[in-house]
């Protein structure tokens, strides 16, 4: 529960700084999507569940502020939160270079689906031209902060993984005591 | 006790399989309502925007203060300087002030002679500030800190000092979302501003591509017209006409800075730079009278 509204914090006091003073970080006018560095270190410490919620939430708030409908960043992100949780199951966290990884794969991915739904779909077809302009230097930017950014962030995440799992057996325990 | 456990944990985990259908049924439910049959559920947005918006805007402040401070601090003593300057200056200037004025009242007067007083400094205006654009690379929206509650309307246009900068899109009860002119899917009448100038028809340019243009990315406009019907040559200005359906006439748009020959050269395509660049501004004009709107079939009102 604390890990979920942290996150979720977190995400939108990005979002909100993102739309204003953060745009100054762009390069080239692209911005790093920040947001799944924090849906792919959630889900990576707390698993698919913890991980597709947190991503939907984060999506949900994206698509509430900015987007003129409401589900389809939270289905992107929910989707990123759920596949990378469920794949880095039984892997270890002590390597940076599977958190990376992940972050790139996804971040293609998440490029992808925009494209074919905010571009492709509405007869936009230079597929080539948004692949080198925009999805691939978004994937580059969002991995160089990841580097920065992901070993806080999974910190983080089993910080507040641990308090939340403290919290539960707690409960757990005086209800065993009731019972 | 071990037993009951146990079941409780097949049970939990029966549920948790579900979690992930449910979260995608609910994100397609969502997107059907609020795509496909057009409810909006402003109230979550609105509440969220109540967080937001002071955010936002605190945050811009505290960035025009770094930045006055940082500009200000180390040029203390030249400014001191440039004001005495500049008094001076002021002096010569209010002379010549009151000569212009003599002569502006004599340009009024021939105004009223040839009915020329449809210009828009007589539009009711309200002043907003720009609090957002798009966090995300993938779609362009500016955000006013003006809404419904403020008595703005859709297809408002919004204006700078410089030229026209769009019209209100979007309207939420404390915010309202701007298209801009470079827009792809902007279209304006506008006319070349000389003594009988032609009416043309401007289009927003951003992320316009074609063979002899190449891609378009920075926030222009485009003219497209048979080549030698129009006369139209670099330099010219381009204002709003009177045949538009939410922009009053005499707002200017912009410059032509280029004209291109396109294929065989039957066609060809001028390029104009906007008076305004809304990435530099934050303050905007927002004309607050909307103008006669022909409705077609769906409701919808096309500029």
């Amino acid at each position: 529960m604390i890990s979920l509204v942290l996150n979720a914090l977190i995400g939108f006091i990005v979002l909100i700084l993102q739309s204003s003073s953060l745009r100054g970080i762009a390069i080239g006018g692209i911005l790093p999507d920040l947001l799944l560095l924090l849906t792919v270190s959630a889900a990576m410490v707390q698993g698919e569940r913890r991980g597709s919620l947190i991503g939907f939430v984060l999506g949900l708030l994206e698509d509430l502020l900015f987007f003129r409908v409401l589900g389809f960043y939270a289905l992107i992100y929910m989707l990123i939160g759920f596949s990378v949780g469920y794949l880095s199951r039984n892997l270890s966290r002590s390597l940076l270079l599977l958190p990376v990884s992940f972050t790139a794969a996804s971040s293609f991915a998440a490029g992808l689906v925009q494209f074919i739904f905010l571009r492709f779909l509405k007869g936009d077809t230079r597929f080539a031209y948004y692949l080198f302009h925009l999805i691939l230097p978004e994937v580059i930017y969002t991995l160089l902060l990841g580097v920065l950014l992901l070993p806080l962030l999974i910190k983080l995440n089993e910080f507040t993984d641990h308090v939340d799992e403290v919290n539960a057996q707690k409960r757990r325990m005086s209800r065993r005591i009731r019972s | 006790m071990k037993r009951e456990d146990a079941e409780k944990r097949a049970i939990r985990e029966e549920r948790a399989k579900w979690r992930l259908p449910l979260g995608l049924a609910v994100c397609v439910l969502l997107l059907i309502i609020t795509g496909m049959l057009g409810l909006r559920l402003d109230f979550l947005r609105e509440a969220l925007h109540l967080v937001s918006d002071p955010i936002e805007q605190g945050m811009k402040s505290v960035q025009v203060w770094i930045h006055d401070h940082n500009e200000g601090w180390g040029t203390m003593q030249s400014v001191m300087e440039e004001n005495a300057r500049l008094r001076e200056q002021v002096e010569a200037l209010e002379e010549e002030n009151r000569a212009l004025l003599a002569e502006a009242r004599r340009a009024e007067e021939l105004e009223e002679l040839y009915a020329l007083d449809t210009y828009y400094r007589d539009y009711p205006k309200t002043g907003a500030q720009i609090i957002g654009l798009s966090p995300n690379n993938w779609y362009d929206t500016f955000i006013l800190d003006k809404g419904s509650a403020d008595g703005i309307e859709i297809y408002m246009p919004v204006i700078t000092t410089g030229g026209l900068a769009g019209h209100v899109s979007e309207v939420f009860g404390q915010y309202a979302i701007v298209t801009s002119i470079v827009d792809q899917g902007s279209v304006i009448y506008g006319q070349i501003n000389r003594p009988g100038g032609d009416l043309v028809v401007v289009e927003g340019a951003f992320g316009y591509h074609s063979n002899e243009l190449g891609e378009i990315d920075d926030s222009l406009c485009m003219i497209k017209f048979v080549t030698g019907e129009v006369d139209i040559t670099v330099g010219d200005e381009i204002v709003t006409s009177s045949l538009g359906d939410i922009y009053p006439p005499g707002l200017s748009i912009g410059i032509v800075t280029e004209i291109i020959p396109v294929g065989t050269g039957y066609e060809s395509v001028a390029i104009i730079k906007p008076s305004v660049d809304l990435e530099q501004t934050d303050m905007v004009l927002i004309i607050t009278e909307v103008r006669n709107l022909s409705e077609n079939e769906n409701g919808e009102v096309q500029p």
